[in-house]
């Protein structure tokens, strides 16, 4: 179809196709159309096919099977952020990290949810989930583990270190990916069923919110673009708010296999009546710049440090900030600017912070730990 | 059921028939969803919708011979709905990865942006055109029977599509 007559611009536009480099097909859609026959025809509603579908932009929690791991670079690992030895640029990824939650004894708050949709049972009621043993007549498993977790009184003391795309507690039935973390969105949930505005400032909620399409989209995947302009934080408000005001939320399990019938839960979570009135004074910084915490190379806690530390490092540039990359690897030295590279600061190398200011172009921090304190210094950076 | 082409006798084959095409061809409708929206979980999402589409609509597809187009047709109407809904916030496509690992991805993805950033600021019904000419690689009158448009409308799109991409390429490029 090639014509010999093409012009340059359309042989660099079909060049350009050509290279891209096209994701595989998600494994979900090849379940789809193998389940296609054996639970609808098209005489009955197809909305009924119980297959994973990605909630629309907006909606909160629905839980996932994307392979969210492979947006960012290497294993989740685990390492003492302020001890010795931490963190350094040489040190690769040590441990796959469990996404065990944060061991933190946390009072229990109870809540309500319903089993909406599950195979092979009908809707159940409501349910006051008081203690663990109340989780006790949803499906086992992802879904007894997360009605536990969402026990706890604060979403800080669900969320793990390496949330939100830490490893599922239970492997997923399909090999696409590594699915959601329950600590995850259990820590969500909790969120919304107090109406926590705090998670929204959270480094974890800006990430997945950046390189989702909103918090109840399928995990960010490879591929993933940041829609600009993303203001992760008002987006999230404003996603908590409407939950509030909703009064429920819904939380779909992975999915798993009955009888080898593949089939995933819908759980009904409801609002704390108070949620609307605590979300009322909540509001965004004027500047609420995309956020990428680079997931393969940092914990939570050192990305929120970093970013915090650049933020006040920027003074008044922030406002001109569109989006705050942070990273475990030593970026701009192995990226193309200014020679020759800047020595390494002092201290413990903690990680790089890569501002972009839009028109007025780039800037780095090198982040290290000197005495305990958390030390940013600009490096050059020409991307 | 009633209308349908077939009779209930027929349905098994014509079901069997449905998934062997569309299975046949989830690689180029997920290649095409996802380079009409430019990321993965929307590709999944309009690719799960014109499938469930298609699958209310099969019985009423009398040609099977024309089954490319028809399916085409309803991904590419899914998609642009989406793009349209889009519209409203400037998309900017970024590199696949947050992390930037070193030198050569980054100038890699930075030269991939540039394509990106260009297409991505195409309308809808632009780009649409775009990937289905320099992608899908098919004709004039074939994206027109696609897109539900005459062959000259598809003709016109181009021209004003790769206008545009010239001038925003030129800008990148830093000749504008």
């Amino acid at each position: 179809m090639v014509d010999a007559r093409e012009d340059p611009l359309e042989a660099r536009v079909r060049a350009w196709y050509l290279g891209a480099a096209e994701p595989p097909v998600p494994e979900r859609l090849y379940e789809l159309v193998a389940r296609l026959g054996t639970e609808t025809s098209p005489t009955n509603p197809v909305r009924h096919i119980a297959t994973r579908r990605r909630a629309p932009a907006g909606s909160f929690l629905v839980a996932v099977l994307v392979a969210a791991a492979i947006l960012v670079v290497g294993v989740l690992f685990i390492s003492s952020l302020h001890g010795p030895g931490s963190l350094g640029p040489s040190v690769g990824p040590t441990a796959s990290a469990p996404a065990s939650p944060t061991p933190v004894a946390a009072a229990l708050a109870p809540y309500r949810l319903s089993l909406a949709v599950t195979a092979g049972r009908s809707p159940g009621p409501t349910l006051t989930i008081s203690t663990a043993a109340d989780c006790a007549s949803l499906p086992a498993g992802w879904d007894t583990q997360f009605c536990a977790l969402v026990l706890r009184s604060t979403w800080e003391s669900i969320i793990g270190q390496v949330d939100p795309f830490g490893p599922p507690a239970s492997p997923p039935v399909t090999t696409s990916g590594t699915g959601p973390s329950v600590t995850w969105y259990a820590a969500l949930a909790r969120a919304e069923i107090d109406g926590d505005a705090s998670i929204c400032r959270d480094v974890a909620t800006e990430t997945w919110i950046t390189f989702g399409t909103g918090l109840g989209g399928a995990a960010p995947q490879a591929g993933s673009s940041i829609s600009r302009p993303v203001h992760p934080i008002a987006f999230c408000l404003a996603d908590l708010r409407r939950k509030a005001s909703e009064g429920a939320f819904t939380v779909e399990s992975p999915p798993y296999k009955v009888a080898g019938v593949l089939t995933g839960d819908t759980i009904n979570m409801f609002v704390d009546p108070g949620a609307v009135a605590r979300l009322a004074g909540a509001s965004a910084p004027p500047n609420d710049p995309a956020i990428a915490c680079a997931q393969g190379q940092l914990t939570r806690d050192a990305c929120q440090e970093l970013v915090d530390a650049a933020e006040v490092a920027l003074g008044s540039r922030l406002a001109a900030v569109q989006d705050l990359g942070a990273y475990g690897q030593p970026i701009p030295c192995r990226s193309r600017l200014v020679s020759p590279c800047p020595p390494p600061p002092s201290g413990t190398w903690l990680g790089s912070v890569i501002a972009n200011l839009g028109a007025g172009g780039f800037v780095a921090f090198d982040g290290a730990l000197v005495g305990g304190q958390l030390q940013v210094t600009e490096v050059p950076f020409a991307p | 059921m009633a209308g349908s082409a077939g009779g209930a006798k027929e349905w098994p084959e014509r079901e069997a028939a449905f998934k062997s095409l569309v299975g046949a061809r989830l690689n180029r409708a997920y290649g095409l969803a996802w380079h009409l929206l430019g990321d993965r979980s929307d590709a999944e999402d309009a690719c799960q919708a014109a499938i469930l589409a298609a699958w209310s609509a099969w019985p009423r597809l009398q040609d099977q011979d024309r089954f490319d187009a028809w399916f085409d047709r309803i991904l590419v109407n899914t998609c642009l709905e989406h793009l349209r809904r889009r519209a409203r916030r400037p998309q900017v496509a970024l590199a696949d990865e947050p992390g930037i690992p070193g030198r050569d991805a980054l100038a890699a993805s930075l030269e991939h942006d540039v394509m990106s950033r260009a297409l991505a600021g195409l309308n809808p019904e632009q780009r649409v055109t775009v990937v289905l000419r320099f992608w899908a690689d098919l004709t004039t009158e074939a994206i027109a029977e696609r897109l539900g448009i005459p062959p000259g409308t598809v003709r016109s799109r181009l021209h004003y599509a790769l206008d545009a991409l010239r001038v925003e390429l030129d800008r990148e490029d830093g000749h504008g």
